[in-house]
């Protein structure tokens, strides 16, 4: 009985019409395998495409575009991007400039750019040229620059390791054990990261509290003089009223 | 056994079935076709949507160059009106609340224009939908807008101006449906205007251009009444 179940199970299979979808697209058409500029989608799931200068791993439905070799855009979604030699990666409010063995995590957003450090301490260069150093395991946002040449950027800060896991399960490329070396490491950095920051803000909070205490000491300082001042005008009133 | 023959019996029976009514469904219906037609369609929805993220992309990093450069070039710029351009060019830099602006704007205009027509208040519709279209020359709704011009010139009893809102929709919206009633509105016109020659070629000119059932009827009713 469950041969003949299985002959009819096989059955079916050869003669329903199966059909793989493309996973990728590329504008202009069939770009990826040509030299120059290709935009490039993600149409289902997570998808890894490797460039002569690293590799980008991104989420689907998310868009980038190779400009050359070296220089990549990346324009909708979040992108783990990993580089093997000297790396220009830009978008729309940052631009940074990966050395080889270094890891980038980005999440493009509406309004704003946020950027992890994965791996090593990256540079940065805002739309205005500043330049910025984010080490490892700590996080960033950038936004646009507005007509008074201002530019909206956020304070670095140790990354949310808990969702950067998520999202990096998610797209990451990487084996299982590379994957978890990787988060080994990252995390060493991150608990550093999580305790300067914690120093610096005990050493800000210190300081605020110090601040705080001056700031009454010189407040009764003041107190004190107004009340001598406030005395001696009297004793000079009254000097002035009655004895003279 | 004798349960076990009748079992086997019917699971080959159902699969014998299955595959006739396969078969007579693929026959009949033939979805090969619309199937390719489909996956080619989305295929192509796909690559446009892509284009467009790219382009978009595009026109971001063109915003962000003008408010690198802007702020140093409106000091050296003039003041008052020669300053135009380039203040235009800064609201650029604040693009998405302005179109969203404009685009509310633009309905409300459109509207009010079109209340003033049901309202039969055809003079002031007529100005309100020659300010709205002086305004918003790019609008989704410009086509309907002319149509209605030229229908409240119509009621008006305005015909030459009718005429001329006419032909500037064939130049501009030469496909349009509304574009042939504006049509038989224009050769009604000219049987106003005892001009059965012209009133005809219009007619067959819309039946010609506009095969549709609404429009190709009306037309050929016009016609059948110029004849006789």
């Amino acid at each position: 009985m469950k041969t003949i179940f299985k002959f009819f199970i096989l059955y079916l299979v050869f003669t329903v019409n199966i059909q793989i979808k493309a996973q990728i697209i590329s504008e202009p058409r069939n770009c990826w395998q040509k030299e120059g500029e290709c935009g490039v989608k993600s149409l289902h799931r997570a998808e890894s495409l490797s460039l002569i200068h690293g590799q980008v791993d991104f989420a689907s439905d998310s868009i980038w575009k190779r400009s050359s070799d070296e220089s990549i855009r990346l324009i909708k979604g979040y992108f783990l991007v990993s580089a093997e030699a000297v790396m220009n990666v830009q978008t729309k409010y940052i631009t940074v400039t990966l050395k080889p063995k270094q890891k980038l995590f980005v999440n493009i957003g509406f309004d704003r750019v946020e950027v992890v450090a994965f791996q090593g301490d990256l540079e940065l260069q805002d739309l205005l040229y500043n330049k910025y150093v984010l080490p490892q395991a700590y996080t960033n946002w950038f936004g646009k620059i507005d007509s008074n040449k201002n530019i909206e950027v956020g304070f670095p800060r140790p990354a949310n390791f808990k969702e950067l896991i998520a999202q990096l399960g998610a797209i990451s490329s990487m084996k299982k054990s590379e994957l978890h070396q990787s988060l080994k490491s990252f995390k060493d950095s991150w608990t550093k990261a999580i305790d300067e920051t914690q120093d610096r803000s005990i050493a800000s909070s210190n300081r605020i509290i110090e601040e705080w205490r001056e700031n009454l000491k010189y407040q009764a300082e003041r107190r004190r003089l107004r009340a001598i001042e406030r005395r001696k005008m009297r004793e000079f009133f009254y000097n002035k009223t009655f004895r003279e | 056994m004798k349960s076990q023959v009748i079992y086997i019996f019917t699971v080959l029976l159902m699969g014998f079935w299955c595959l006739v009514f396969a078969k007579f469904h693929h026959h009949f219906n033939n979805p090969d076709i619309y199937q390719e037609q489909i996956s080619y369609l989305k295929d192509e929805v796909a690559h446009k949507e892509l284009k467009n993220e790219l382009l978009k992309d595009q026109h971001i990093q063109f915003q962000m160059d003008v408010a690198r450069v802007l702020p140093q070039a409106l000091k050296q710029s003039p003041t008052g009106e020669k300053s135009y351009p380039l203040r235009a060019l800064a609201s650029l830099v604040l693009a998405k609340d302005h179109k969203n602006f404009k685009e509310s704007s633009m309905k409300r205009d459109f509207q009010r224009a079109k209340k003033l027509f049901r309202d039969k208040q055809f003079g002031l519709a007529a100005r309100a939908f020659v300010e709205f279209i002086d305004k918003n020359p790019f609008s989704m709704d410009i086509n309907e807008a002319f149509f209605l011009l030229s229908e409240s010139y119509f009621q008006m009893d305005d015909y030459e101006r009718c005429l001329t809102t006419v032909e500037k929709m064939i130049e501009l919206f030469p496909e349009s449906e509304l574009t042939g009633y504006a049509m038989i509105r224009m050769g009604k016109i000219y049987e106003y205007q005892e001009r059965p020659e012209e009133a005809v070629d219009i007619y067959q000119t819309v039946l010609l251009t506009f095969p549709e059932r609404g429009i190709a009827s009306q037309a050929r009713k016009s016609l059948q009444s110029v004849e006789l």
